[in-house]
């Protein structure tokens, strides 16, 4: 017979936040943006490399033996740029890095390399990088990486 | 290109009062991100919200030691690490009968592989966070996690907050992300009771 043991307990961190003193949420908020100011520049610096990266890779398709490694390589720097930009209000972008997580997730566990929707997204995130573009467009950017994804479901008829 | 926002001017949630008062003066904060910038990042927002004592790990086998070592108040931890992940290390804290053993654990992750998606459900994390993760956000979270009240449950199988959201939701005055939710592709059943009508 398996046993249940469950433990009603106010964590230690509960009682530390109601203490005296401490700080406004508006006063905290703008003191974190202090202390990271000067985050935003090595944030461009890392997307911008991890974009020539994610290029470099996709240009580069590899054997059928190293296709499971080479997912996990676009995967993983899919992540990065998420990580890196989504903290400085590059949300499109972090969409499309996560619809390319989505893409490379969904490829390395059916062992298919589909190489022309990961292009779709390289050259996506791309645009929503560096393109001073209006709402509307970045909407249209995101609609289209939608229907690649939707596609990539479908079996082939 | 968007315009420059820094990570602490994000909009705050719906849940954030900008006049609330908390302190964080005294808490013991561990964060965990095998991405150093990430990591740097984070434990900066830390700084900026007033935690005087935070704990920088590169991986889950840093954290390990640490843990072993020092009381942690709240753990930050990202989801996906090479080698040892998030989940391993929540997982490992909820068994290892430290002190610092039912420490909140927020769990920080932008995609879950579908390979995971069962590991992140029965981790033993307080809440899955979902990038992009923002000051604002992590703020709310924190503040979030601190009025949990959940119990915890400890069975052969899973350790860790009890899942059944179903009556009790999240706390009082916080609306959640529905990016939390969905973003986790497949973490529906974690979120069961936060998904009820």
């Amino acid at each position: 017979m398996s046993g249940v043991t469950w433990v009603m307990r106010r964590s230690k961190l509960s009682r530390l936040v109601n203490q005296p003193g401490g700080t406004t949420v508006g006063a905290a908020l703008e003191a974190a943006a202090f202390e990271t100011r000067e985050f935003r520049a090595e944030a461009m610096t890392i997307v911008t490399a991890a974009l020539d990266e994610l290029d470099a890779v996709l240009a580069s398709p590899p054997a059928d033996e190293a296709v499971q490694a080479w997912l996990e390589t676009v995967y993983f720097l899919a992540t990065r740029i998420s990580d890196t930009a989504g903290p400085f209000g590059f949300e499109d972008m972090c969409a499309a890095a996560f619809s390319l997580c989505e893409l490379s997730d969904r490829q390395k566990r059916s062992g298919t390399l589909e190489l022309p929707p990961l292009k779709v997204h390289a050259a996506s995130l791309r645009l929503l990088f560096a393109e001073d573009q209006p709402p509307a467009a970045r909407k249209a950017v995101l609609d289209g990486l939608a229907q690649v994804v939707e596609r990539t479901r479908k079996p082939a008829a | 290109m968007p315009e420059s926002i820094e990570p602490g001017e994000r909009k705050a949630g719906p849940s954030l009062n900008p006049s609330a008062v908390f302190n964080l003066s005294k808490a013991v904060v561990m964060v965990v991100d095998d991405e150093s910038f990430s990591l740097r990042l984070t434990t900066q927002m830390l700084l900026g919200f007033g935690v005087r004592t935070r704990y920088s790990c590169e991986s889950a086998d840093e954290a390990m030691t640490t843990l072993k070592a020092h009381p942690v108040d709240l753990v930050i931890v990202d989801a996906e690490m090479p080698g040892k992940d998030g989940y391993d290390l929540v997982r490992w804290l909820r068994r290892s009968g430290l002190d610092n053993a039912w420490s909140p654990a927020l769990m920080v992750s932008g995609h879950t592989p579908e390979s995971k998606v069962a590991k992140a459900r029965d981790c033993g994390a307080n809440f899955i966070v979902a990038r992009p993760l923002t000051a604002a956000l992590l703020l709310d979270r924190i503040l979030w996690v601190a009025k949990d009240v959940r119990g915890m449950l400890e069975t052969s199988t899973y350790s860790g907050p009890d899942r059944r959201f179903r009556e009790l939701g999240p706390p009082e005055g916080v609306a959640e992300r529905r990016a939390d939710i969905l973003s986790q592709g497949g973490l529906e059943s974690l979120e069961d009771g936060r998904l009820k009508a």
